[in-house]
């Protein structure tokens, strides 16, 4: 079986057959694509990323707009998700992670100066949900919020990946494999040796794997209690991150322990450990 | 107006079950049902649906429903650009009115990032931020506004963090950044009084949008006496342009402090430039 094109974007089943169903995915489309830009964007530019017909993402739109979920900006054809959508995700346990990580968040970016960033795992994939930047004058590039990669691909969704039983690990590898092509440096078999040092060491390490010159380290916050996984990772340009690898997991592991506590005391469960 | 085909009533449901899911997190599909009305089986169909992409997911062993992890990112700021473009008038009329320099800011991070400045005719008066410059949350005017008005778990999770970055502001220690923030809080406006330099205080005032959200701050600064002597002038006339602003199409949009693209001040660092009659040059 060959992969869907865009087997990155949509790794759920099938939809089931029935009228109406298709409608749904094209309405998740558009509001995927409007997901994580603070800018309004362009109708042509969303109906690029949504994969559909302009006059067919135009009808979408109007009717998320009626719906109060969408703006029109302007008089130009510009859309943005409004307010209302905006605090959709809050009460959900992604937006409960990320509320709890802010503090944590904060400490990372200024204690490594390099760029800290949390992520959920979203069936196989890492979907990042939050990150903040040091002042270190060189960048590496990341992933803004709301995309996603594979699991194994990236240094937190390694830490994801990691900390997946080792059977389920397995099989999200094989739902995963076709997916890893766009990635020149990457093969199964690699991400199995990764995972399994990360399991070895309590962290994951990526160096020069996905970004020329960038790496970075992870750790994964389990908390099964509230139904997620999460990682918080430290990203920035390869030398930095080598040299402080102890230094950064040894961080890494006290916010991740912090976040977990405070997770689950925002979802009023106690934290058993 | 569109037509009325059956793509657009099944994202009429879509929109219906999402919204009643974000708003009343934790209920059942019974609930959902009667409250976005409709049938049971419809109902079941449309969370199914939005449960695979990731919209919603279920809770407590399956029988509850929640926002899913992709709507997290739904959240948005206002747009830098739109929202220095939205504020260039006001700054430049604060400027004219009060004779000081007046400041755009937004939160970045735990820095307040300038992004625009007006500059006042006053010939005495302090050198402000640039364009692009920040300052950690809590000092300057604008950063205390921003961090007084922020959402109060944010303001906290900053404030968890702040004394990490004191040994840049020495003459500052958290007990002093929380007295200010209270006080903030309590007069509606921010006064930093010479948080940086002897004889320089700004105040600064939150903008906020429609939905209460604070999207930015705007500030003045001027000599110590200067400003203490019209405070209240200087604060109504904040307040004035504020309202102003949070009703612009720019600060509309805004959600929240959360989501934002790639990096944090892609859109900042523009060249400084002079609004009002010139300025100190």
């Amino acid at each position: 079986m060959s992969p869907p094109p865009d087997a990155a974007r949509s790794p759920g089943p099938p939809a089931a057959a029935g009228g109406g169903t298709n409608s749904i995915e094209k309405a998740c489309a558009v509001l995927r694509a409007l997901a994580g830009f603070d800018a309004p964007l362009r109708l042509i530019d969303i109906a690029a990323a949504a994969d559909l017909h302009q006059a067919t993402a135009a009808r979408v739109l109007e009717t998320l707009a009626e719906n109060g979920l969408v703006r029109r900006h302007g008089r130009r054809r510009l859309y943005a998700l409004s307010p209302l959508a905006g605090r959709l995700g809050q009460a959900g346990r992604a937006g409960i992670l990320r509320e709890a990580a802010h503090a944590s968040m904060l400490r990372l970016s200024v204690l490594s100066d390099d760029t800290a960033m949390l992520s959920v795992r979203c069936g196989d994939e890492a979907l990042y949900i939050a990150h903040e930047f040091g002042r270190h004058p060189i960048r590496v590039d990341t992933l803004g919020i709301g995309r996603r990669r594979p699991l194994g691909v990236g240094v937190g969704a390694l830490a994801l990946l990691a900390a997946l039983p080792q059977g389920e690990a397995k099989a999200a590898l094989d739902r995963v494999e076709p997916a890893l092509a766009r990635f020149p440096l990457l093969s199964r078999g690699l991400l199995e040796r990764e995972a399994e040092r990360a399991r070895t060491r309590g962290h994951a390490l990526v160096a020069d794997l996905i970004t020329p010159g960038g790496g970075g380290v992870a750790v994964a916050i389990r908390a099964p209690e509230a139904g997620l996984t999460g990682a918080v990772s430290v990203v920035g340009p390869t030398d930095r991150i080598l040299a402080r690898e102890a230094e950064l997991a040894a961080m890494l592991r006290e916010e991740a322990a912090l976040i977990r506590e405070r997770l689950l005391a925002n979802c009023g469960l106690q934290n058993s450990i | 107006m569109p037509r009325k085909t059956s793509d657009t009533s099944a994202i009429d449901k879509v929109c219906r079950v999402l919204r009643r899911v974000g708003e009343q997190p934790g209920d059942r599909l019974t609930e959902i049902a009667r409250d976005t009305g409709l049938p049971w089986g419809t109902a079941l169909r449309v969370l199914d649906a939005l449960t695979r992409e990731r919209f919603v997911e279920r809770i407590n062993p399956g029988k509850t429903y929640a926002s899913g992890p992709e709507t997290v990112a739904f959240a948005r700021r206002a747009s830098p650009e739109e929202l220095r473009v939205a504020a260039a008038p006001g700054l430049a009329r604060l400027a004219r009115l009060l004779g000081d320099t007046a400041l755009l800011s937004v939160a970045s991070g735990l820095d307040a990032l300038c992004l625009d400045r007006a500059q006042g005719a006053f010939p005495v008066g302090p050198v402000s931020l640039q364009p692009g410059a920040r300052r950690m949350l809590g000092v300057g005017g604008g950063g205390l506004a921003l961090l007084a008005f922020a959402p109060p778990a944010r303001a906290e999770a900053c404030l968890e963090v702040i004394p990490l970055r004191l040994a840049d502001h020495p003459r500052l220690t958290l007990e002093r950044i929380r007295e200010d923030v209270a006080a903030a809080r309590r007069d509606g406006h921010a006064l930093a009084q010479e948080h940086s330099h002897d004889r320089v205080s700004a105040i600064g005032v939150p903008v906020r949008n429609a939905d209460g959200v604070t999207v930015a701050a705007l500030s003045v600064v001027s000599l110590t006496d200067r400003l203490l002597s019209r405070r209240g002038e200087i604060a109504l006339a904040l307040a004035e342009e504020a309202e102003r602003l949070g009703r612009t199409e720019a600060a509309a949009g805004a959600s929240g402090p959360w989501a934002g693209p790639g990096g944090p001040e892609a859109v900042a660092a523009g060249a400084p430039r002079r609004h009002g009659r010139g300025g100190r040059g």
